[in-house]
């Protein structure tokens, strides 16, 4: 088990340095100078070089590189050639709304796509077990944008009962922000719960199959009894691993839902870096988001090994 | 990835080339329905290259906002231009990136999956490694980052989903590749004295062509999903080209005076890529019926 | 005439029908397209230790899945199958079965290394079986006799074992883990389908006579179902021998091993008996292919590959007789007309 601990996370790490210098190259290569941007068209060489000195461009980039990830391993994402504001304090003021995006939409994502997958699963020969995966077929089809369309046409436009968007801090208005961030965990949720519910109405169903089903029926529980205590656990070990993948649509799902919704949170300030040519912001927010991504792989990974009783002992 | 649940990897066996299977329409709804829905699609692109009601692009503030009459068949938008001609014309830029996006994904991973599969245990791991790496970037994130350093098209749309995609494209035609490997062809083919190359183009191509057509269409799919998505974001297709996915942004903020102009684009993506799930789902009915989850 | 057969050598004493465990009539499954096992019919009473004979395909495995009410989907039963004290279990609820089933009902399978979860230990999935058909057993006390059970069957080190997962024993070892699990509530009859097909030579023998200590101890009925005569003779004292979906001939092991009365059977003993086959003889065979299912000949279900057949044999024959019984209007004996 140690080994393949240890193993992993040198991969892990070496993903990430990788990771580090593809993200740093491909914001290098914009064209332009950040100094002549920041100065403007006019500018003297020496007020040039100077900004150039104060920004750092003027460093050779293997050096700049090793200095940005140098500041990231400490917190600090640098300064934006544009806004000259430092970039780390807003992107981690900015993650702490879209923090409640995700984690509220993985609750509801997990709530809704196991008992829908396995319904699906143990409905298979029924016809409502076919119009269910058949809703979810076209659920899947349905971009995150146009879910979130379709709720704020129903409970904003026709109904009234929550705003179109906008963000209230849970300290100031709790009832107002629970009414803000409805929809969108809502939307985040179900566009994940579809795909999911899929996964596991896959696994579920491999599971029916399975012998020891057959002898947990042979043993006097009936056909559901059977599933609860011996298949649910093995369902969900596969299942696991598919909700660690999904992250990284998660995460997308949630930069777009932010617009929809006007949520200043890390989607909006990529947009809007991106918009602007901020590459230094870009660039963070970006390996932020790669981090996770592989943070959460990593641990994934390494939960499998732990929860499927056949790896423990093996390694 | 060696922890991927078995249900994910095991499933897609390979086709075998020498056993051409006929079309079983009647069998598979997905089939007809995806193919349907995708017709439909492709036919509003090419009629708009003929002819559109409109210029899409024609503003005239003077009937702006209109509902549905028998001028403006779909309405007007907020600008005065017809929905109709907008919807017909915005079907060639979902199809455009959607086959760029798929060909650049299919060029770049099939190659690499094959060449994991068929080189020495320590290129063959670098390869993966690269690969997994990619899967890191979704391709939403890597076209607002192109967008960010050259600013945003068509271009950057369709280069940043087909990479995305790539990797997926190579697991694929990895593992495919290692089952057609293990076959007993294989062998007899060195033994006959063929090289590589040969097996691959004789043996390794034609049987997992089946496996690369379903993926090629869930893929289309998704990036129908990514470039609406996108032109939604305006990190797409810049306007004034007509996409449905900048329809929908700009129809929007009149949820509550037009809903009716959010809901015709907003259709057009989910019955495309509806339509190429469909048929990937159909695909793989035709390719190995005893994938019948029905059981 | 009723349906009785003949007294199992292992009662002693005259059997009554008190003795009676499992009463199937006329049962019939099939799919909607084609009748897989016709009209089979037999009685088992307590101590009788039977086996089930048969090629794969014959219906041997699903006549038993259909006792257990565990016949895959799209697959119906008719007929009926009356365990002791009356229950009739073609006809009994899902419910109804699940209680039965594990507890006076029980079965093994044939292949040990996938019939149990990976992910429970063995003692607990033991225990189980003691807890679903006995509520008020606490967790300790079910958890003691699991042990005690997989002490019975023979494994060493039971409380260790207890505590182990499946993965980390052995085929032959699992198996006997679901022996313990299949007698841990005494059941009156234990069904076992193929039980060691799946194990080594060395460990099947074991296994059979742990199976028969087993049975003899709770004075279980055993339905013994394999295609292995060798396995047969060892453990089995009546035999009911099932073609085509259908009991072609039953009785004891002597009068159907040594006097075989079905074309068959005669073939199938022969087939079996390589050891009497000379140098350069051709190994004995029974020409022709067992038919898929749905596609036997009408009739008797053996005729076309039947040497003895004639145009009698277009009508179904019945099992005839009164302990040793043949459903065969040309029985090996009697001269053909």
């Amino acid at each position: 088990m140690a080994r393949h601990l240890g193993k992993r996370t040198l991969i892990f790490v070496a993903t990430m340095l990788a990771a580090s210098v593809l993200v740093f190259g491909l914001l290098a290569v914009v064209p332009g100078d950040p100094a002549q941007v920041a100065l403007g068209i006019n500018s003297t060489p020496e007020a040039l070089a100077q900004m150039r000195a104060e920004l750092g461009t003027d460093r050779p980039l293997v050096i700049q590189y090793l200095s940005w990830v140098g500041g990231m391993l400490h917190g600090d994402f640098g300064v934006s050639y544009i806004t000259r504001q430092p970039v780390g304090p807003q992107i981690f003021e900015h993650l702490q709304v879209t923090m409640w995006l995700i984690l509220g939409g993985m609750l509801v994502a997990m709530l809704v796509a196991i008992p829908l997958g396995v319904t699906a699963a143990l409905w298979r020969r029924r016809a409502s077990g076919t119009i269910l995966s058949g809703a979810v077929v076209v659920a899947i089809a349905i971009p995150s944008f146009i879910l979130a369309i379709m709720l704020i046409a129903l409970f904003a436009v026709r109904l009234q009962w929550l705003p179109s968007g906008g963000w209230v801090i849970p300290a100031e208005d709790p009832v107002k922000f629970v009414k803000s961030i409805a929809m969108p965990v809502l939307t985040i949720g179900l566009i994940q719960a579809a795909l999911l519910s899929r996964y596991v109405r896959s696994a579920t169903l491999e599971v029916l199959n399975q012998d020891y089903m057959r002898t947990a029926r042979a043993k006097g529980l009936t056909h559901n009894a059977a599933f609860v205590r011996h298949g649910l656990r093995n369902t969900m070990i596969p299942v696991l691993t598919v909700v660690g993948l999904q992250v990284t649509a998660l995460l997308v799902d949630t930069i777009i839902i932010e617009k929809v919704f006007f949520i200043p949170g890390m989607g909006d300030l990529l947009l809007n870096g991106a918009t602007n040519r901020d590459t230094l912001m870009v660039q963070g927010i970006v390996m932020l988001i790669v981090t996770v991504v592989l943070v959460v792989n990593l641990v994934v990974d390494l939960l499998y090994n732990v929860i499927d009783p056949r790896l423990r002992s093996s390694r | 990835m060696s922890t991927d649940p078995a249900f994910l990897t095991a499933e897609t066996p390979i086709v075998e080339a020498s056993s051409p299977r006929r079309w079983r329409w009647h069998r598979s709804p997905s089939l007809v329905a995806g193919g349907s829905l995708i017709l439909l699609v492709v036919l509003m692109a090419v009629i708009s290259y003929f002819w559109t009601p409109y210029d899409p692009t024609d503003v005239d503030p003077a009937v702006r906002l209109q509902g549905p009459s028998v001028e403006h068949w779909l309405g007007t938008d907020a600008l005065g231009r017809d929905v109709f001609s907008n919807l017909l014309t915005g079907a060639r830029v979902t199809l455009l990136v959607g086959l760029i996006s798929v060909g650049v994904g299919a060029l770049i991973g099939v190659p690499l999956g094959i060449a994991a599969a068929v080189s020495r245990p320590w290129v063959s791991q670098t390869t993966q490694r690269s690969v997994d790496l990619l899967l890191a970037f979704p391709a939403l994130l890597l076209a607002i980052a192109f967008g960010a350093i050259w600013g945003a098209s068509t271009l950057t749309a369709m280069l940043a989903i087909g990479i995305a995609t790539a990797p997926i494209f190579a697991r694929l035609a990895r593992s495919g590749t290692l089952q057609v490997l293990a076959t007993e062809y294989v062998p007899a083919a060195r033994i006959a004295g063929h090289g590589t190359v040969y097996i691959v183009n004789r043996h390794v191509l034609p049987n997992i062509f089946g496996l690369l057509i379903i993926q090629a269409s869930v893929t289309f799919g998704i990036a129908v999903l990514a470039e609406s998505g996108l032109s939604y974001l305006g990190f797409g297709t810049p306007p004034p080209t007509p996409s449905w996915g900048l329809m929908l942004q700009q129809a929007q903020p009149l949820l509550y005076s037009q809903p009716l102009l959010s809901f015709w684009p907003a259709a057009a993506i989910v019955v495309a890529v509806l339509g190429f799930n469909l048929l990937g789902d159909g695909l793989r009915d035709h390719y190995d019926p005893r994938l019948d989850d029905r059981r | 005439m009723s349906v009785t057969d003949v007294i199992s050598p292992a009662q002693e004493s005259t059997p009554t029908d008190a003795d009676v465990v499992l009463t199937v009539e006329s049962m019939t499954i099939s799919t909607s397209h084609y009748d897989l096992v016709r009209d089979v019919s037999f009685v088992l009473r307590r101590g009788d230790r039977v086996a089930l004979i048969g090629e794969s395909g014959s219906g041997k495995s699903l006549t038993s899945l259909a006792l257990m009410g565990l016949l895959p989907f799209g697959v119906s039963v008719k007929g009926k199958a009356i365990l002791a004290p009356g229950r009739d279990l073609l006809t009994s609820s899902e419910r109804d079965v699940a209680r039965l089933r594990g507890n006076r009902i029980s079965m093994v399978f044939q292949e040990p290394l996938t019939a149990l979860n990976p992910t429970k230990r063995v003692g607990a999935q033991v225990a189980e079986v003691l807890t679903i058909h006995d509520r008020s057993l606490s967790r300790a006390e079910s958890k003691k006799r699991a042990v005690g059970l997989l002490g019975e069957v023979r494994l060493p080190s039971p409380e260790a074992t207890a505590e182990a997962y499946p993965h980390q024993l052995s085929g032959g070892q699992r198996q006997r883990v679901v022996i313990a699990m299949a007698m841990a509530n005494k059941p009156s009859l234990l069904i076992c389908d193929e039980p060691t097909t799946a194990l080594d030579v060395t460990v099947q023998a074991q296994m059979l006579d742990l199976i028969a200590a087993e049975v003899v101890r709770e004075r279980s009925a055993l339905l013994f179902i394999t295609h292995d005569l060798a396995v047969v003779s060892g453990i089995c004292d009546r035999v009911l021998v099932m073609y085509g979906g259908t009991l072609v001939e039953t009785g004891t092991i002597q009068q159907v091993f040594e006097k075989p009365r079905h074309p068959y059977t005669l073939g199938l003993l022969e087939c079996s008996d390589i050891g009497n086959v000379g140098p350069h003889e051709a190994l004995p065979t029974i020409r022709g292919t067992v038919p898929s299912a749905g596609k036997f000949p009408a009739g008797c279900v053996f005729r076309n590959r039947c040497d003895r057949a004639t145009d009698s044999c277009q009508t179904m024959p019945k099992l005839d007789g009164v302990a040793h019984r043949v459903a065969c209007w040309h029985p090996i004996g009697d001269e053909i007309a």
